[in-house]
């Protein structure tokens, strides 16, 4: 390993020891002094709902056991398809390569989307998403004036673009939603063989 | 503005989002960029893109702390920026002495380490800051986290320089020898 790995491994250090050791200087500025006599009514209305909680709860013997308190990993990027499949739970099917473009980078988010990018970091041409479920996962919520219902056995969805080509494709296998976002866009032929290949 | 007000915008995708941002953690992004890169040019470059990265990832991200969430973007675009710039020449500033600290705790020959993974290494250190003192803990994260100059430390913490650099130290074999029994080969 390199000595440069140890500085990438600290990036996700636990998010309380990062913001524990906050210098002062870094963050902005508490709120002035008038601010806090709110916070202080915001203060007292949640001891009242905690002590009636507390009061009330036991009455119902509905106490629930306390979670640990989770720490937040917004996301972790993998160069290994078979680690961020085990890390997502689920496999992630794409080609290679896509046009001239290959694989650069895996990334597995906390909220379970598996994302596969293509070209490089500095120009990344096309990056594919999986996730368990039928949400729309692909994150881009332009309003594009090409728009084309995509419906086929248990698969549907669109894709979306501008000028004829085609640069966002979501749909959904019923198990699975995919998004795939393109840049530059692609013909509607071209989207229609890449939704194949994906899986 | 509240962190989770600020998360709506992301979420309403209204781009205001990012104005707010700015204004409440650009001074800590443009910080931790600065640490490693030493550029006002590529530290606001950094910046950009942390905006950028969060802007493609909330949603369908809900981060729990926003600063964190932020730093995390930031500092791991300035570490690839800093390795692409230094690849033909080191700059000489704190992430090269950083990294020469580091070195000393964990070697670079080791087959075992270079199979290692990330991943692993990332909870070892965690487990371990888990059980150093607040304030040693405190020290190790602002000199290998947020990169900041044993000066920086001091002030920051009314230490004496010579105190954070013992502080530093002691860590760093704490550290070694934790990670010698979590099986890494130093």
């Amino acid at each position: 390993m390199k000595k440069e790995d140890m500085l990438k491994a600290m990036n996700d250090l636990r998010d309380d020891f990062i913001e524990e050791a906050a210098p002062k200087s870094y963050l902005p500025k508490k709120k002035a002094p008038w601010y806090a006599w709110q916070n202080m009514r915001y203060a007292l209305s949640a001891a009242f709902v905690l002590i009636l909680a507390l009061v009330i709860t036991p009455m119902f013997g509905n106490r629930q056991p306390e979670n640990p308190v989770t720490i937040a990993r917004p996301f972790t990027d993998y160069t290994d398809v078979k680690e961020a499949q085990e890390e997502a739970g689920f496999t992630l099917t794409c080609p290679d390569k896509w046009k001239d473009a290959s694989i650069y980078q895996y990334r597995v988010y906390e909220s379970g989307i598996l994302e596969a990018f293509y070209g490089s970091e500095d120009n990344t041409v096309m990056s594919v998403r999986k996730a368990k479920g039928d949400d729309d996962i692909s994150g881009d919520y332009t309003a594009y004036d090409l728009n084309i219902t995509v419906r086929e056995d248990d698969l549907q969805g669109e894709f979306n673009g501008t000028n004829g080509l085609v640069k966002r494709m979501i749909w959904t296998d019923q198990k699975y939603s995919y998004a795939v976002l393109l840049d530059p866009g692609i013909t509607q032929d071209e989207a229609e063989q890449l939704l194949h290949k994906i899986k | 503005m509240e962190d989770f007000e600020i998360i709506e915008l992301y979420w309403d995708r209204d781009e205001t989002a990012i104005q707010q941002t700015d204004r409440k953690y650009g001074k800590y992004c443009r910080k931790i960029a600065y640490n490693i890169l030493y550029d006002q040019e590529d530290t606001e470059e950094c910046v950009n893109d942390t905006y950028l990265q969060t802007w493609k990832t909330i949603p369908p991200e809900r981060p729990e702390r926003l600063s964190t969430y932020l730093g995390k973007i930031c500092r791991n675009i300035s570490i690839n920026l800093y390795e692409k710039n230094t690849a033909a020449k080191r700059g000489g500033h704190e992430s090269d002495a950083c990294l020469e600290e580091l070195e000393n705790v964990l070697g670079t020959k080791s087959e075992a380490e270079e199979q290692a993974d990330l991943h692993f290494l990332t909870d070892t250190i965690n487990a371990f800051l888990a059980h150093c003192e607040k304030q040693a803990r405190i020290v190790f994260v602002q000199r290998y986290w947020y990169m900041m100059s044993v000066k920086e430390i001091a002030r920051e913490n009314k230490l004496s320089e010579s105190s954070v650099k013992m502080t530093l130290l002691r860590t760093r074999e704490k550290l070694r020898d934790h990670l010698q029994q979590e099986g890494y080969d130093i």
